[in-house]
């Protein structure tokens, strides 16, 4: 393994990490690495074919995409994908290992062994995906899924724990979290252990409003707002504060990047145009250098 | 006007206070309670005309939904960024000044605002009224922090009011918890988390009443221990126009912002738990 790391986590679901990786991967690249996104498990009804006929995450598309680089299934080796009637595919590597899997009844009998051999071939799975990617590229862009950890809820939380720590130990990888309220930042690291807490090393607010709203009231200027909060949720969370990124109007347009039922897929044409624009702006409210220092 | 007023804060701006009022709204007119919507104060672009006067947009539609006439007595206080550090401030619909804010001059007209809401508690059988913004946020700073203050605590302390804590950060609720004294503690009946986009994955299999109750107990037992916090419902994503947009943007039409939230009435029902709700203002 010769690449870079660098995580990406977020507080709760929907808090931005598949745009946020979708930008550093973007960044990145203009900076004049090689870059890819992964992400072991993509929990989605939105899925991309490519021309094999392997199915994965199309966020992850979309995140190759702002990288420059072709679609390739091994950007998400595990995507359980939605159904309607409340079933599920899984889809390993791109291809199905279940068809119609009905989730709320295979957690009562006779899965229990079955969900362990899932969980082993995944695992081994997002290993030999990851190594081939990094032996390829500069830089791998990681995702997490969902919040970085759940507390008491059974299924769910060993599947959150295995897509975010998991990843984040096996694969060495600095953590950084994504979210809008800072707030929400100290009660979950609180849930960490104590050799997960210390590999997170900063947070990027995405979006945080606070700093256009002050200077559409007061008429100075936004990053004089910026810095002088940043600083304050730096001393409330205790973690760097990478980035504050603003409210983007194009990105608000766009159906949502990686939703978990099935919807709309942005067309990779625009998003290819709306992602560079963004990244231009962005890099004002981006660390782009401690970023690049941070990944391993 | 005790136990008459339930107050929704928020825990940060667009977290869906205004979409979840007017829900409540129209959840409560249906099951036969006259209600009228309330924000004190109100920071935004997008305004509408009610008769002689002007009043915030998302106030007006949470009006139409409760099933009664928009009324500036809805919200008091409005002020109207107009770009470059000037604003319109409007007192009761009539403008009253324009130029720089003077948030400090906030107080003078607490006196409007407690008249208003007594006069819509004692017309009215509930008042659904809204924070602005996070409930508290150390970090933010004038004239911003001081507006928070006055649409969210001081307006709940002066209108008695129940508060209710939206938000769509499982974990944030519990921090913000721990900003507040122990009398505005007291006033928190429980929270209800928003854009939850698992619930979404449960509309579509179908157990809604069952999963409502079941989350928002599962919620409340996993997030609420370790800040005493209450999970009243857990209300899956509700697209749509924005009421009250952060930024300045078109307005919507009245018409089709109605349609939308009429489809999310459908939508969360099951979810909402009225009974629940409605047992914080006893």
């Amino acid at each position: 393994m010769t690449a870079k790391k660098l995580m990406v986590q977020g507080t709760f679901t929907g808090a931005g990490k598949s745009f946020l990786v979708a930008l550093l991967c973007r960044i990145f690249r203009e900076e004049g690495y090689k870059v890819a996104p992964f992400k072991l498990l993509n929990w989605t009804g939105v899925v991309h074919r490519d021309e094999e006929g392997r199915e994965f995450g199309y966020s992850q598309v979309l995140q190759t995409v702002a990288a420059g680089t072709k679609p390739d299934y091994r950007t998400n080796p595990f995507t359980p994908k939605t159904l309607p009637g409340g079933k599920l595919d899984l889809l390993i590597e791109g291809r199905p290992i279940y068809r119609g899997y009905t989730f709320p009844w295979t957690l009562l009998k006779g899965w229990t062994i079955r969900r362990r051999r899932i969980w082993a071939k995944v695992k081994e799975a997002g290993k030999r995906c990851f190594e081939g990617l990094a032996a390829e590229h500069d830089i791998v862009v990681i995702e997490g899924s969902g919040p970085s950890k759940v507390l008491r809820m059974g299924f769910y939380t060993k599947m959150i724990e295995i897509a975010n720590q998991w990843v984040a130990e096996t694969f060495d990888a600095p953590v950084i979290i994504v979210g809008k309220c800072p707030q929400a930042v100290p009660p979950l690291l609180s849930h960490l252990k104590p050799e997960q807490r210390e590999r997170v090393k900063g947070m990027v607010l995405n979006p945080f409003v606070a700093p256009q709203m002050l200077s559409h009231l007061t008429g100075e200027k936004e990053e004089l707002f910026e810095k002088e909060l940043a600083a304050g949720v730096e001393k409330e969370v205790g973690l760097k504060v990478y980035g504050v990124l603003p409210f983007f109007e194009e990105l608000s347009k766009l159906p949502p990047l990686d939703p978990i039922l099935w919807g709309e897929k942005p067309p990779l044409g625009p998003w290819e145009k709306i992602i560079s624009k963004i990244a231009r702006e962005a890099r004002d409210h981006l660390d782009v250098e401690g970023l690049l220092k941070l990944a391993k | 006007m005790s136990g008459k007023v339930l107050m929704i804060h928020g825990t940060d701006f667009g977290v869906g206070k205004s979409t979840l009022a007017s829900l409540l709204c129209r959840a409560l007119k249906i099951k036969g309670f006259k209600v009228s919507p309330f924000k004190s104060l109100a920071l935004t672009t997008l305004t509408e005309k009610v008769g002689e006067g002007e009043m915030a947009f998302a106030q007006a539609v949470q009006a139409r939904m409760a099933g009664v006439e928009p009324d500036p007595r809805m919200n008091p206080l409005l002020v109207r960024p107009q770009g470059r550090g000037k604003v319109e401030f409007f007192v009761r619909g009539k403008r009253v000044s324009s130029g720089r804010l003077e948030p400090e001059r906030l107080r003078d007209w607490e006196e409007q605002v407690r008249e208003c809401l007594s006069q819509l508690s004692r017309e009215f059988d509930i008042v659904v009224a809204e924070g602005m913004g996070p409930t508290r946020a150390p970090y933010y700073r004038e004239p911003l922090s001081t507006l928070l203050e006055f649409a969210n605590w001081r307006t709940a302390e002066l209108a008695d009011a129940r508060v209710v804590l939206c938000t769509d950060e499982v974990e944030a609720p519990a921090r913000f918890l721990s900003y507040l004294s122990g009398q505005e503690k007291r006033r928190v009946k429980g929270v209800i988390l928003t854009k939850f986009e698992l619930s979404d994955v449960v509309v579509k299999w179908g157990y809604r009443r069952v999963a409502g109750r079941a989350m928002a107990r599962w919620f409340g037992w996993v997030y609420g221990r370790a800040g005493g916090v209450k999970f009243l419902s857990v209300l899956p994503e509700v697209r749509g126009p924005q009421l009250d947009p952060l930024l300045p943007s078109p307005k919507p039409s009245v018409d089709s912002v109605l349609r939308t939230l009429e489809e999310a009435v459908e939508k969360v029902q099951g979810y909402l738990r009225l009974r629940k709700i409605l047992s914080t203002l006893s």
